[in-house]
């Protein structure tokens, strides 16, 4: 997918979209459980790293990697919605943690800081890809690393296909013609893994003015 | 003074794979009520439904919601789904 497709495809994080997953905030956090455990078990945050929590929404992930590098650890938060960074701060409560409303795509983060870049589903919103991962690099110390989890493409994923299949029946039970999305379309923007490796490993062409 | 140089994008030793974990629909997606209209809405099947008038939306929510309450009458609300993490390594500062 290239980048100005992910952007024509991608969710808008609205204060109004941030009010609605707020409202249901509790089962969705619950039901994300297992994908926050598999992050945390990944990136294998040790006491005293700095971590950069990518697309914390309403902190479920933040506040478990506060507790994994405590003591001596400091965990930095963005989301580019200003109600999630509101929420997370007030469900999460431990001062150490410093929140930042921004997208994490161009927001200036402090060069060569984290120990570690973690994101639970967040790294798949970007609107340029290529752009916002070199930021993430520049943040990252020498040797840091990467750990985010993200959708796989949609066919394969069992719950959106139970999704899918059920608005699919609905539309041909009232005879609407519908377009299939593209497998790899908006939250599964990152899905295709050969695409993900050579976004990542790609040559770049750097032009700087001294 | 302009210059030009080849650099990598950053990131260095990128591995990604594909895990399979159990996860539990959230028991909110499956209320019956204007909310669940709303999180198609907000939902990846939206992709699907867009542009259609809200008693379309409806019809898909009341759809759905009986959809979920048979698939946890035969089997409960589990699902093994798939996930992709992906991980690298920052290559050295230029």
């Amino acid at each position: 997918m290239s980048d100005q497709e992910s952007a024509a495809t991608e969710p808008r994080w609205t204060s109004e979209a941030a009010e609605k997953w707020l409202s249901r905030v509790e089962g969705l956090e619950r039901s994300g459980a297992p994908i926050r455990e598999l992050l945390l078990e990944r990136a294998d945050l040790q006491p005293g790293e700095r971590v950069l929590d990518v697309g914390c929404g309403s902190g479920p992930s933040t506040a478990a990697a506060a507790r994994a590098v405590h003591p001596g650890g400091r965990v930095t938060a963005i989301d580019i919605a200003a109600p999630m960074i509101a929420a997370a701060r007030q469900r999460v409560r431990d001062r150490d943690i410093e929140w930042i409303v921004g997208d994490a795509e161009s927001y200036p983060l402090p060069e060569e800081r984290y120990d570690a870049i973690i994101s639970q589903m967040g790294l798949m919103f970007f609107t340029n890809n290529a752009k916002a991962f070199a930021n993430l690099a520049r943040a990252s110390r020498a040797g840091g690393r990467l750990v985010g989890v993200v959708w796989p493409t949609r066919d394969k994923i069992s719950m959106f296909n139970f999704l899918f299949n059920s608005v699919r029946q609905t539309l041909d039970r009232l005879n609407i013609a519908y377009q299939e999305p593209p497998l790899d379309f908006g939250p599964f923007s990152l899905g295709d893994a050969s695409y993900v490796e050579q976004l990542l490993s790609q040559e770049r062409l750097d032009r700087r003015t001294d | 003074m302009s210059s030009s140089s080849s650099a990598k994008s950053g990131w260095t030793d990128v591995r990604i794979e594909q895990v399979e974990r159990p996860m539990t629909m959230a028991e909110s997606e499956t209320s019956i009520d204007q909310s669940a209209a709303d999180w198609l809405h907000q939902g990846p099947a939206n992709a699907l439904l867009e542009g259609q008038p809200k008693d379309v939306y409806a019809e898909a929510a009341n759809d759905w919601v009986q959809a979920v309450k048979q698939r946890a009458a035969d089997k409960g609300l589990q699902f093994d789904v798939l996930l992709q993490v992906i991980t690298a390594l920052t290559s050295p500062h230029i």
